[in-house]
Parts: C-alpha cells; sequence; structure tokens
C-alpha cells in the first residue's frame, strides 16, 4: 500500500506545541465523481485533496486546518489552535485511554475510466425508457494521526459507491426510486451489487404501482424489510445513544437525545430487539480500525435483548460521562472529530419472512423507503413505504400506495414482537456537524414485524 | 497558464482564498474555537465534446500541469457532455464588504452579548465568520476578481420542555444582532409545556425560520439541473402557475447584505436579480451557461458549473401584520422551525418536514398553547398555491438546515395536513 504522508511534518507539530494536549491529522484524497443525467455525462471530476488538522485541549478546545501543507504553516496551525484553545469558558477534558501505534489499509484495484464509463452506461441502459441519473464515486483516502500522548496512527481507505434515482412516468402519474451501492474496498465490489437487477426490478416495480397500486388498510401488522429497519436503527437508536447529542453539544444543529446516562441498563425494547455497531466489518461501508482519536475500534453493543448497554463515546464525552471512548470518534476532511456510527444494525432473530407474514391477518410489507424524518429528540419518526404490499391472511394481497408509518421511538421498539434472520446492510452517508460532515456509514436491518398499527 | 489552456475548445478557472472562524457554544459556554485556511482551484477542461473537472488544492503551476497530463490520458475514454460558457459582464458589486468579521474578540462579545440577552440555562448554538476572494478566467477572455464577507450566528434555546431558534446573518459583524437570543428565548416560550394536538388540516403561520426552508428546498427545484435530473415538480411549468398570486420569490446574487452575494459566478457571469415566481407564475428556471443552451435561453448567472443555484432568495407578496394574520386564523397552529424536509416524489412535490422549534394551537384569532409532535405532511405546490400572505418585517435567514439564504417572513397558509405520531 502507498503510504505517502510526512510523518516529520506531523512530529514536528506535536514537538513545538506547549499545551496539555494536542493532535495532528495529515490527509491525503483522490476522488473521482461520474455524474449521468439521462444517459448524458454531465459531470467527471477528480479532486486531489492534501491538508492538516490540529486539535488542542488546554482548558478549551482550538481547532485548525489548512491545505497549504508546509512547516511553517504547520507552525501557525499549533500557535493558533493554542491561543483558540484559550478562548472558551468552557473547560474540555479527554478520557484517559490505552495510545497505540497502528497501519491499517485495504488492497484495492482502481479501474480505468473506460472501464467505469462501460459499466455506467450498461446500467444506463437498463432503464434508458425512464428519467433517471446515476452519481458514482470512488476514492482513496490516506491519514496519519498523531497525539502527545504517544499515538501514531496510518490508515489507507478505498471507497466505492453508486447511487441512483428512477423515475417512471405513466398514465400522467409518476413514481421515484432511489437506492445506494457501496462497500471500503476497490472496483471489484461493483459487480457484486447487481445493480442492473435493482434496476430491472424498480422499473417494474414502479409502473406496477401506478398501475394497480391500492389503499392500505387503515389499521394492522406491518413487517418492514431490512432497508427501513436499518434506517431505523440508525436514526432511532444509533442517533439518539451518540454521547454529544446526550449532552448537548449538538443542540443547535442536528438536535438533542431522548437517551440520558440513567437510560443504562434500562429495558428499553421488547427481548427480541438487539441493535450493535460494529466498525470492523470487513469490507462495510463504514469500515474503520482505530477511530480518529487513534483508539482501537470494535463492536458496541447498543441494546441487548431490549436492555440499553452503552453508547457512542468520543474521548471528549467519555470524559464529561466518566466512562471510556469505544472508538466512535469520526472526522471528514479537514473537520474535527466527534461522535458518529459506523455500521449500525438490527441483529437477527428466529423468523424467515414466511414464518412472519404466515401470523399476519391484515397488514403491510414495506420493503423500502422514500420519504422519512425524525424529530431533533429522535422521538417522533416517519417512513413512507415506496415498494410495499398489502398482506391478507399471511399472503401477499396486492401492492400498496405509499403506506406511511409515524410512530414514537418508544412504542416501536416495544412494539417489535419478531426479528428476521435475514441481515442485509445498506451504505449511506450521514449527516451530523458544523461544519456539515458527511460520513461514510451502513445501516443495517432484518425484517421486523410490529402488530396492531396505525397505517397512513 | 493561459497559454498552456489555448489547446482546449473552453476552460473555466475558478480560484478561491478563503478564511473561516467559528466560535461553538453549548450549555451557556463557549466550548471550542476554530479556524480554516482553504486555497483552491477549479477548473474545467473541454476539447472534442467531452468535459473534465479538476479540484486542486493550494494550486501552483505544477499542479495544473498535472491535471493536463491526467486530461490528456482521461479524454479518449469519457463520454461526451454538453458544455456552454455563459456570457454576461454587467457586473455590479454594491454589496458590502467587512474584513472585520475576522476579528475574535468582536465574535466572542456578539456570542456573549446574545448569550445575556437569551437569559436562558440551556443555550447552545455557533458563530461563523468568513472573508473569501475569488478570481475566474475563461476562454471567452473573461477575468474577474471579487471578494466577500459573511457572518452569522445561530442561537438555540431549551426551556420548559420547549425550543426556540433564532438567527442573525450579515456581511458585516456590527449587524449581527445579539437580539437573536431575546427572539430564541421569546419563540420557546410561545411553545412552552407543549401538548399533543389532534391531526388534520389547519391553517398555519410559518415564522421565518420555518418558512426559510421551505423558500430554499423551492430556491433547489427552481435550478435548471434539478429540473432535469428529476429532482423537481417545477418541470415543464414555466408560465404556469405554482404558487398563490400573493407570493413572489427571486433569486439575487447582488443582495447588498446578502451573506451569498458574489460579483459573478462560477463560470464568470455576472450574476444579478432573476425572478423564480411572479405573482404565483412560475418565471424562470436558474440557469448556468450549459443549462441555459440546453433550454435554449440566457445564462441568470447562477453557475456552479455542473449544477446551477441560488444565491440568495427573498420572498415578496401581499403584506399584513403577524397580529392580524394570528386574528384571521380560527383553527391554526404557528410553527417557529422546521427541519428534515424530505420528499416522497420530488417530481410531484409530496413531502413532510418536522416542526422543531415554538410550535403553538391557534383557536379563534389568539395564540393559546404550546404544542408538540408535528409534522406538516403535504405538497410543496399545493401548500404554496395556498399562501394568502406574508408578514411586514423581513429577515435574513441561513443556518445549518437552510441550503440558501432566504430573505423571509412569516407566512399564512390556509388548509395545510398536519399529522401526529
Amino acid at each position: 500500500m502507498d503510504f505517502q504522508l510526512d510523518e516529520g511534518l506531523a512530529e514536528y507539530g506535536l514537538n513545538i506545541c506547549r499545551a496539555k494536549y494536542v493532535e495532528i491529522r495529515l490527509e491525503r484524497r483522490i476522488r473521482n465523481d461520474i455524474m449521468l443525467v439521462n444517459g448524458v455525462m454531465r459531470d467527471n471530476n477528480v479532486t486531489e485533496n492534501l491538508g492538516f488538522s490540529i486539535r488542542v485541549v488546554d482548558g478549551g478546545m482550538g481547532f485548525y486546518f489548512s491545505n497549504i501543507v508546509s512547516r511553517e504553516e504547520i507552525k501557525r496551525g499549533v500557535e493558533r489552535a493554542e491561543k483558540m484553545a484559550r478562548i472558551g469558558s468552557k473547560k474540555v477534558g479527554m478520557s484517559e485511554e490505552r495510545m497505540e501505534e497502528g497501519k491499517y489499509g485495504i488492497k484495492a484495484r482502481e479501474a480505468g475510466m473506460d472501464e467505469k464509463m462501460e459499466y455506467l452506461h450498461a446500467m444506463d441502459a437498463e432503464v434508458s425508457d425512464h428519467s433517471r441519473i446515476f452519481s458514482y464515486t470512488d476514492e482513496v483516502v490516506e491519514k496519519l494521526y498523531v497525539n502527545s500522548e504517544g499515538s501514531k496512527i496510518k490508515s489507507l481507505i478505498p471507497r466505492t459507491y453508486l447511487y441512483y434515482l428512477l423515475t417512471v412516468s405513466e398514465e400522467g402519474k409518476t413514481e421515484q426510486m432511489n437506492r445506494e451501492f457501496g462497500n471500503a474496498g476497490g472496483w471489484d465490489a461493483v459487480k457484486e451489487w447487481k445493480v442492473e437487477e435493482f434496476l430491472r426490478h424498480d422499473a417494474g416495480f414502479l409502473s406496477d404501482l401506478i398501475k394497480h397500486g391500492e389503499k392500505p388498510p387503515e389499521r394492522g401488522d406491518v413487517i418492514m424489510g431490512p432497508q427501513i429497519t436499518g434506517l431505523i436503527a440508525h436514526e432511532s437508536c444509533g442517533h439518539p445513544f451518540e454521547a454529544d447529542r446526550i449532552l448537548g453539544r449538538e443542540a443547535a444543529q442536528a438536535g438533542k437525545s431522548y437517551a440520558s446516562p440513567a437510560l443504562l441498563g434500562e429495558e428499553f425494547a421488547s427481548e427480541c430487539v438487539s441493535v450493535a455497531d460494529d466498525p470492523t466489518i470487513p469490507g462495510s461501508y463504514g469500515y474503520y480500525l482505530y477511530d480518529d482519536e487513534g483508539i482501537r475500534a470494535g463492536k458496541r453493543m447498543l441494546i441487548e435483548k431490549g436492555i440499553v448497554r452503552e453508547f457512542l463515546h468520543s474521548r471528549e464525552t467519555a470524559y464529561e460521562m466518566g466512562c471510556s471512548s469505544n472508538a466512535a470518534a469520526r472526522t471528514t476532511y479537514g473537520k474535527e472529530p466527534i461522535v458518529r456510527m459506523a455500521n449500525t444494525y438490527f441483529m437477527p432473530g428466529d423468523y424467515n419472512i414466511e414464518e412472519m407474514m404466515e401470523e399476519v391477518k391484515e397488514g403491510v410489507y414495506m420493503v423500502t423507503f422514500m420519504e422519512w424524518n425524525i424529530d431533533d429528540m429522535r422521538i417522533n419518526q416517519k417512513y413512507v413505504g415506496e415498494e410495499a404490499y398489502i398482506i391478507k391472511n399471511g399472503e401477499v394481497a396486492g401492492i400498496a400506495r405509499h403506506p406511511a408509518i409515524e410512530i414514537s421511538t418508544f412504542d416501536f421498539y416495544r412494539k417489535v414482537d419478531a426479528a428476521g434472520k435475514n441481515l442485509e446492510f445498506y451504505p449511506a452517508t450521514c449527516g451530523k456537524g458544523d461544519p456539515m460532515q458527511g460520513i461514510e456509514v451502513s445501516t443495517g436491518g432484518v425484517d421486523l414485524r410490529l402488530r396492531d398499527m396505525v397505517i397512513k | 497558464m493561459i497559454s498552456l489552456l489555448k489547446k482546449y475548445d473552453g476552460y473555466v478557472i475558478l480560484e478561491k482564498e478563503e478564511t473561516t472562524k467559528q466560535i461553538k457554544f453549548y450549555g451557556g459556554k463557549i466550548e471550542t474555537v476554530k479556524e480554516w485556511k482553504d486555497r483552491s482551484m477549479e477548473l474545467f477542461l473541454y476539447r472534442d465534446g467531452r468535459l473534465l473537472n479538476f479540484s486542486i488544492e493550494n494550486p501552483d503551476e505544477r499542479k495544473v500541469k498535472k491535471a493536463m497530463e491526467r486530461a490528456e490520458k482521461v479524454f479518449p475514454h469519457v463520454a461526451p457532455s454538453p458544455f456552454t460558457i455563459g456570457t454576461g459582464k454587467n457586473y455590479r458589486n454594491t454589496k458590502i464588504f467587512d474584513a472585520d468579521v475576522l476579528l475574535e474578540d468582536k465574535m466572542k462579545e456578539r456570542v456573549e452579548a446574545a448569550m445575556t440577552a437569551a437569559n436562558k440555562e440551556e443555550v447552545a448554538g455557533v458563530m461563523y465568520s468568513w472573508v473569501e476572494k475569488i478570481r475566474v478566467e475563461n476562454s471567452l477572455g473573461v477575468e474577474a476578481e471579487d471578494k466577500n464577507s459573511g457572518s452569522y450566528l445561530s442561537m438555540r434555546v431549551f426551556d420548559a420542555k420547549s425550543s426556540g431558534h433564532a438567527v442573525s446573518c450579515s456581511r458585516s459583524i456590527d449587524a449581527i444582532e445579539e437580539e437573536v437570543g431575546a427572539e430564541a428565548s421569546r419563540m420557546a416560550e410561545m411553545g412552552k409545556n407543549p401538548e399533543k394536538v389532534e391531526e388534520g388540516k389547519y391553517d398555519i403561520i410559518l415564522a421565518p425560520m420555518a418558512f426559510a426552508d421551505i423558500i430554499s428546498n423551492f430556491g433547489a427545484f427552481s435550478s435548471a439541473f434539478a429540473v432535469d435530473a428529476g429532482y423537481s415538480f417545477l418541470r415543464e411549468k414555466i408560465g404556469s402557475r405554482v404558487c398563490s398570486e400573493n407570493l413572489s420569490i427571486y433569486d439575487s446574487g447582488v443582495e447588498r447584505d446578502g451573506i451569498f452575494s458574489r460579483k459573478f459566478d462560477d463560470e464568470g457571469v455576472a450574476t444579478s436579480e432573476t425572478p423564480i415566481v411572479e405573482k404565483g407564475i412560475l418565471k424562470n428556471y436558474l440557469h448556468n451557461g450549459t443549462t441555459a443552451a440546453l433550454h435554449g435561453v440566457r445564462s441568470t448567472g447562477n453557475a456552479g458549473i455542473v449544477a446551477p443555484h441560488p444565491w440568495n432568495l427573498v420572498v415578496e407578496g401581499e403584506r399584513r401584520s403577524m397580529e392580524e394574520m394570528v386574528e384571521e386564523i380560527r383553527k391554526g397552529i404557528i410553527i417557529g422551525n422546521v427541519w428534515y424536509t424530505r420528499f416522497h416524489n420530488y417530481s410531484t412535490g409530496d413531502f413532510s418536514t418536522v416542526a422543531r422549534d415554538g410550535a403553538a394551537l391557534i383557536e379563534n384569532g389568539e395564540i393559546k398553547k404550546g404544542i408538540k409532535g408535528i409534522r406538516v405532511s403535504d405538497n410543496m405546490e399545493r401548500m404554496l398555491k395556498n399562501l394568502e400572505a406574508l408578514s411586514k418585517e423581513r429577515k435574513q435567514i441561513y443556518w445549518w438546515e437552510t441550503e440558501y439564504p432566504v430573505f423571509a417572513s412569516h407566512a399564512l397558509i390556509r388548509g395545510v395536513n398536519i399529522t401526529t405520531a
């Protein structure tokens, strides 16, 4: 693997800093974005980033970023960060942790431009009768992290990603479906996505929805598929379990949380519900082995058989709450590390989908979504199904037109009465931080069944 | 550098040098102070119908040459793209510039004054300031420079199971108002001790923070790129009614105190005022040179070279006082702020958005009590067609959730679908 970042520059910054705590991150990123709109290429961008950030804790916190990478600028950055750290009146601390030196990465094959073009045009041709947009990205991110407590971590992570939005218009009506595909890894993952199969399926389904979609029942049992339950795990368990939200640090932006330290150890969900977050899953979109504070990552159990087990922590939030970091501090290029998820998922249960449906007299099965949102305490959530089916007497009995579930988080987690065996992961870009840091995660889910729900 | 670029059929160079500072506070205390130093270049190269775009940091001649070498290798393998550089050099520059926005002492003083004005224990937010120098050069012979400043203070307060949020935005630091603290507190008090409410149709008043979110989304939908890509319900509606006759929306790149105002767009075309909606009728999409050529019109000076976008959005229309608006409502809701505006179908405008700060029930012309757990679940075009009036005051709104600055008022909208969990 081709590690290129200059250790000497980072060590120089550490040596000249007089503050209690300092960390320096050098980052290099090479990225290619391609966008195809209705078969026509509208963007082909190559980005090369090289910059450094310095974070100092000395009373308050100071942060400096520059993409002018030189000794002079590092010196200026250290001086500025030291000065800025002393402006704040809030006392900031960092939890005591084991510092490590580590180096890791993923070897990946990069595709040539002709290979990418051929692939994207082949995907586009699958749905050329419809309005469509494809957005493809590949990137390689190298980071070098050092801090004044002895940590030194090098990483080199490639990622590949594809998004599409498909619009089908018939009989004067339109329906839309979007999907995302992504991995930590190179071009070889692309063929495994089987995007062409999803495109064919979606075009056919949206046409059927326009022609045959029916009003869903107003009340009944609801089964939600892995794409939707993965999003729910992320939005209503992962986000509210981020300790910086619980402490109010994101209150004016991404919001607060229903959770508080008193929730730890409490029964929160039905026994068949367990939620984990694991950055170390090989090839996953949210993959990492050390977080952006140099802490070794592992699987975090957020909810285990209905009981709240742990929140997501950086060193700053762990210090505030008197615990240890669980390596959830992440940063995007040029931004401060903050508490983030990685790959958050409902853990598998005992049911297969046939068994779940068998026991449903009337209800809906929601497979994909378009519209969704949640309040900033992470309590009041809404999901609207796009691919969705009506269930009657244990069998699929038609296509449901846009069934909507609006439910409180507390009701949702208590109402789940069956969890499926079928764990699936979906890539996503999670937004949080100010300035906004869109970071790679995956949302993982299994089929979940909820009894006696209001369906809108 | 220009001689190197002559072999291309078209090119655009956009260089930027920017310093940004931020003060972040929560729990009533300043926690972090940040600074970003950013030198960058966007380089668009066009030859034989093919377009490549390079983003280069801390640019110099060596890096530009490297990008061109890469272009030589890649050009034969990329698919054709449409590319037209817009024209229009009628530069107007009446906008404010204030280099003092970056003075940390002044920023800190504004933050602390606003926290004092809020007079609440739980206060959180952020203050940003920035100064940028930009330079554009293109193959049509345009060379131009511009400099801009901007600042905003965004403050949220919490009290009695309610919250309020207010912002102050300007190109000058002295215009950043400490009043945002008191304004956020008043919004929190309006929604205090909230109760649940029945779902159904309500007449609603969207406060400027909430209305700005809707208009910012509408502005994004007016981009010709969004229209072409399936991200807009405004497709094929030029000349049609898309809003109430009581509402006009225009985009302005030349607004004197608009924090996104620019002398020229990313292609070097002069920015201006572009009517998007006049008295409810859709008049224009926002264009760069390429989308303008594809649609057979002139650029509106809104490049983004890949996708045109608004600069600052301004609303105008039938004006009433806030008091008159409230008096005219028999059964209604006032919403201080919204977030998570999400679309089920971009091409129809079916959407929902979650009330976030200071929501209250209005009955028989009076604000009665705080309410919670509501969301607007409706269609954006239908909703804007039911807009009846705007309040007399207008305020520039920009914060974390609102993509483009909006000079927004309170908006009275009849018969909006409200749902609850």
